[in-house]
């Protein structure tokens, strides 16, 4: 096992005082806080950063855990050691609530795993606790919140034995229904789906947070949909039916002549689906007009024969403004 | 085969997120989670509630904040990522348009 070396992770000398450590996980958990960061790994370091301070704000932890630093962090390795009793009451919140501490962390003060709920000599009963609810993110591509059809979901969900000690992970498989239309950051609630309760208690729920794949076509505005149309120049001047793809196979498309860039052609009701009885968002087609990369010589001497014929200055607005 | 559920009633939600019914009326009388519909004199959220309380419970937890400065600071977090979306997809946008 690792030793964790707390005091790095919370970057503070050794003798910092109370007030410095604090000052220290305030600074990093509004970096690294996973709801308020977009940090990378923000997950991963704000758990480093949390476990250190649960054991550094605490006199009587930092206590023991300034003894097993001093007993020597000498390798990678670290064992605790023999006869290592911890002292001070674990008075955080029952193991799987919240708080996934490391194993090094599990080793020195999760002894008494359950805290004061159980394990001390089995005197009493232990509690039963309703199971974790987990939540995690599924990606969808956008063609599979058109049918409702199901897809597989696989997760793995801790597990606890009946003093609340840590065991492997259970992997399990679902076969998830995706409601038609289901939307970006929407969330899907499995009830009882999550991690099983303990000493009896019920299961928690298994929440998916659905986050759209960017299509390499489509791009997602709230309902509607846009796709961008390139067309050649003469497309755009003299009118085209072009082939468009849409969600739901392709389409053909009028272009009317003396159509402008970007201007956008409403196809009503391929856009995204939505719940219920509501309607479909629309598609739109934007266009883009494209040159061609190089021009033979009848062509350039096409383009020489536009320019001297048409009367067209695309920098009119120019002559009143600048 | 699983079944989707669309809403929890006030109980549910205190269960789910291991908090006194007290403390969750607070939670919405300041704003944080609306109730969808009064059922027959109780309060049904969406569940999507479920998220957006344990996301504020972590914020009073880590940030010490009180429940108004967090029905704030949830405004303004969304209100980023509102601005975030909204950004990628612009850029998004553009780049389709301008590159070939």
């Amino acid at each position: 096992m690792e030793f964790k070396d707390y005091y790095a992770a919370l970057g503070v000398e050794p003798d910092a005082d109370e007030k410095a450590i604090k000052t220290a996980y305030r600074k990093l958990a509004r970096k690294y806080h996973p709801d308020v960061s977009k940090e990378p790994d923000a997950e991963a370091k704000f758990k480093d950063v949390s476990e250190a301070y649960e054991v550094l704000k605490s006199p009587e932890k930092r206590a023991e855990y300034d003894e097993l630093r001093r007993y020597g962090p000498q390798g990678p390795q670290f064992e605790a050691p023999p006869g290592w009793q911890p002292r001070g009451g674990f008075d955080g919140p029952p193991p799987g609530h919240e708080q996934d501490f490391s194993d090094f962390f599990e080793q020195i003060f999760g002894g008494r795993a359950g805290g004061a709920q159980g394990g001390f000599g089995g005197a009493r009963q232990p509690r039963q606790h309703r199971g974790q609810d987990i939540e995690m993110e599924v990606p969808l591509f956008l063609e599979e919140t058109l049918s409702g059809d199901s897809r597989p979901i696989s997760f793995s969900l801790p597990s606890y034995d009946e003093y609340g000690r840590k065991l492997p992970p259970q992997n399990k498989t679902l076969n998830v229904k995706i409601p038609v239309g289901t939307a970006d950051g929407e969330r899907i609630r499995l009830k009882g789906q999550g991690a099983p309760g303990i000493n009896g208690g019920p299961a928690g729920d298994l929440y998916l947070a659905i986050r759209l794949v960017p299509h390499p076509v489509f791009d997602v505005d709230g309902r509607d949909l846009v796709v961008t149309v390139p067309v050649a120049p003469w497309e755009a001047a003299l009118g085209a039916k072009v082939e468009v793809p849409t969600l739901s196979g392709r389409i053909n498309l009028g272009i009317p002549a003396n159509s402008q860039a970007g201007q956008r052609l409403r196809i009503k009701g391929k856009g995204l689906p939505n719940k219920g009885d509501a309607a479909a968002g629309d598609l739109y087609a934007v266009l883009k007009v494209v040159m061609p990369k190089s021009a033979d010589e009848a062509t350039r001497k096409l383009w020489e024969e536009l320019a001297a014929k048409a009367a067209f200055d695309p920098r009119a607005d120019w002559g009143k403004r600048a | 085969m699983t079944t989707t559920v669309m809403v929890v009633d006030l109980d549910e939600l205190c269960q789910s997120v291991n908090l006194p019914r007290d403390v969750l009326v607070e939670i919405v009388e300041v704003g944080i989670v609306e109730p969808r519909e009064q059922r027959a004199g109780h309060w049904v959220f969406d569940y999507q509630a479920v998220s957006v309380v344990r996301r504020a419970v972590r914020l009073r937890r880590e940030f010490e904040l009180d429940w108004p400065g967090i029905a704030l600071a949830l405004r303004l977090l969304d209100e980023v990522d509102e601005l975030r979306a909204e950004n990628r997809y612009l850029r998004q946008r553009l780049a389709r348009l301008l590159e070939d």
